[in-house]
């Protein structure tokens, strides 16, 4: 793409919806009088990243060495118009599509995974660590950090360590250390190894391991999604969908994304939800995770060893252990307190599709669109054609955000190709 | 209120009236102080203070005194009988309260509530954060002409980084002639000195008094209040 097309899509500032909110968010919380877990942030994430954690500033300002990474790691990413699909579900209305796959580690991941790493490389920091389920925050921080010449530890959920070596490999390309977790690297994951040795791992008990080696090493921590910072840095993607779509002459009606943590699910429609109370907001989560529905709006645990504060938001529970990961972003067990807050209010709905629903969707885009999508994107594309399947007759516009390409989590369709 | 024990809260309360201070805020504790921090929590925790208690000498003191005085009471505990509450800090002598929790969790009902309180001539003080949402801010504060009090940081006594100038922007323009008194985290006299920058009324001494309380040493209260009434007559 042209610079100057770029420049025209690309938004000079990420936007943060706390201050637009109807309604206050309520503060994370820290358990117990000894110490605050609040006030422990300062050691395990940036402080940029803590003061933006805490702003009520709408508008933050991109750095330049930020944009230009965004270039050229492929943003401003595609809007695209689904004519194929259209034509498949014979729908008169307009399906779009932003495709967050075309970025170069293959997901939104890398939106925050740049700023992230930038802020902690400014503040003199020499190593950054986190946890990964599916393999692409991991991938996503192991470039980030390569890019700004930090060293970097990835704790990789068991699982999916075992079940995509893939994975591993590429962000051992990019020069990260990746170890499974539980590990015997720290004390949280000793614990709960001793009790079970093959313990399957989870998003909650990665974050502790990873929490606790920054602590011990003074490294910082790199947050995948939840928190606010990190939904403000994914605004890029609806902020460069809200400019196509100016530019093609379009007003969504329908916005249709998937739900892990919430970070690519809240940047992509926040941006729309102070404008207009006319456009549906659908978020699209796993059947077997299924936060929204099942899980209460409550003060929860971000990790699963708490050393982390509490927040108010949707949650099944931070011991939640899924029992299969055929989308493993997908598997956390609470959701952005933001988002979550829009949804108990009714702002935004919520729909909840099961594995078979989403590999028939995967097939479904990639045959029309060429596109196969990330495990954790047919979620989003499954309730699309759920919708539009009771939307015949409408000229709704839907704009879907597809958050990831699958290339490496092709191991969902071996058993049931056809 | 009753922290560490009452002659102690009396003499801190002398200290402070020779001192200068002109509003005190006087916390009740709470079975669950939520959305504090450490430091003040242990306030809280198996403390047996109550709006029932009379504290005849506390409360004439600051009578005596002209001290303009403000319970500050979780919502979530008095919502049980709110009426008996705002008959009692009426009896009590309070000017007004304020409810840390309100706007967060029954945000709903609040403006009901805020009448009600008014009516009762009761002055509510509005409490606002960082994470108060620009809207609420105006039409809260429409609701009501006293001072505000507005909190710095995520819980009380704790410290993340804070653009001081960006907060000053801000409430000078949702805020404009309304008197702001700045709370949580405020530690000494750089912190004081930044507020009167923003053009702040007055700054709120919570954890850092707290911790004074606790050793009960009054000259260092004392000594607290001189510094800090040196950068702004709060
Ligand atoms: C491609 C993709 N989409 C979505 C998600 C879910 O995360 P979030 O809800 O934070 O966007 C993930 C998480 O790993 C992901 O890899």
């Amino acid at each position: 793409m042209l610079k100057s097309q770029q420049d025209e899509i690309m938004p000079q500032n990420w936007y943060n919806i706390i201050p637009d909110l109807p309604e206050p968010l309520p503060p994370p919380r820290s358990e117990g009088s000894k110490n605050s877990s609040i006030e422990l942030l300062n050691r395990i994430i940036p402080g940029e990243l803590l003061r933006q954690e805490f702003t009520f500033n709408r508008y933050e300002r991109i750095p330049d060495e930020v944009r230009e990474k965004y270039q050229m790691i492929g943003r401003p990413t595609p809007l695209l118009r689904a004519v194929n699909l259209e034509k498949l579900l014979d729908y008169r209305g307009k399906i779009f599509y932003k495709y967050e796959g075309a970025t170069i580690t293959g997901s939104h991941k890398i939106n925050t995974a740049i700023p992230q790493a930038f802020y902690a490389r400014e503040e003199g920091i020499s190593e950054v660590v986190t946890e990964t389920g599916a393999g692409q925050w991991g991938t996503a921080t192991a470039l980030a950090s390569a890019l700004y010449g930090l060293k970097s530890k990835v704790f990789m959920v068991r699982v999916s360590y075992d079940q995509k070596p893939m994975r591993k490999a590429v962000m051992n390309v990019y020069g990260t250390e990746v170890i499974p977790s539980p590990s015997s690297e720290t004390d949280y994951g000793r614990s709960i190894l001793s009790q079970n040795a093959d313990h399957p791992g989870s998003l909650g008990i990665a974050i502790s391991e990873a929490v606790e080696y920054a602590l011990n090493t003074g490294s910082r921590y790199m947050l995948g999604s939840v928190m606010n910072s990190v939904i403000t840095h994914q605004s890029i993607i609806g902020l460069e969908t809200k400019k196509q779509l100016e530019i093609e002459g379009e007003q969504p009606d329908v916005m249709i994304g998937c739900v892990g943590g919430g970070s690519n699910f809240s940047g992509f429609v926040f941006p729309f939800v102070g404008n207009s109370n006319s456009i549906e907001m659908i978020a699209s989560t796993a059947a077997e995770v299924p936060k929204f529905r099942d899980g209460g709006y409550k003060y929860d645990f971000i990790d699963s060893a708490g050393i982390l504060p509490k927040l108010r938001m949707y949650s099944l529970g931070a011991g939640f252990v899924p029992d299969r990961i055929y989308a493993g972003g997908l598997r956390y067990h609470g959701a952005a307190p933001a988002l979550s807050l829009l949804v108990k209010r009714g702002t935004i709905a919520h729909d909840e599709v099961q594995e078979n629903e989403v590999i028939d969707a995967l097939k479904i885009f990639s045959r029309t669109q060429g596109i196969i999508a990330a495990p954790e994107s047919g979620h989003a594309i499954a309730s699309a054609l759920r919708y539009i399947k009771g939307e015949k007759n409408s000229r709704k516009t839907i704009v879907i955000n597809v958050s990831g390409h699958g290339l490496m989590d092709l191991g969902i369709f071996s058993k049931k190709v056809g | 209120m009753g922290y560490p024990d009452d002659s102690t809260v009396l003499a801190a309360l002398k200290t402070a009236i020779r001192n200068g201070v002109h509003k005190i805020e006087l916390g009740y504790p709470s079975p669950d102080p939520k959305y504090d921090g450490p430091g003040i929590k242990r306030t809280h925790l198996g403390n047996p203070a109550s709006i029932d208690s009379d504290y005849p000498e506390i409360f004439s003191e600051l009578r005596e005194h002209g001290i303009s005085y403000y319970a500050l009471l979780y919502y979530s505990d008095v919502c049980a009988d709110l009426d008996y509450s705002l008959r009692r800090l009426k009896e009590l002598g309070f000017k007004g309260l304020i409810l840390p929790d309100l706007l967060i969790d029954y945000f709903s009902e609040s403006k009901q509530i805020i009448t009600h309180i008014q009516g009762q001539s009761l002055e509510f003080v509005p409490f606002f954060t960082q994470a108060t949402p620009d809207a609420v801010i105006r039409e809260v504060s429409r609701k009501t002409r006293s001072w505000i009090y507005y909190g710095l940081q995520p819980s009380t006594g704790i410290i993340v980084p804070l653009d001081f100038k960006s907060v000053g922007r801000r409430v000078g323009e949702l805020l404009a002639g309304r008197n702001v008194v700045y709370g949580f985290g405020i530690r000494g006299t750089r912190d004081v000195e930044l507020l009167r920058n923003m053009g702040a009324y007055g700054a709120a001494v919570g954890s850092a008094f707290v911790e004074h309380l606790r050793s009960g040493d009054m000259g260092s209260i004392a000594e607290l209040l001189k510094e800090m009434g040196g950068a702004a007559s709060a």
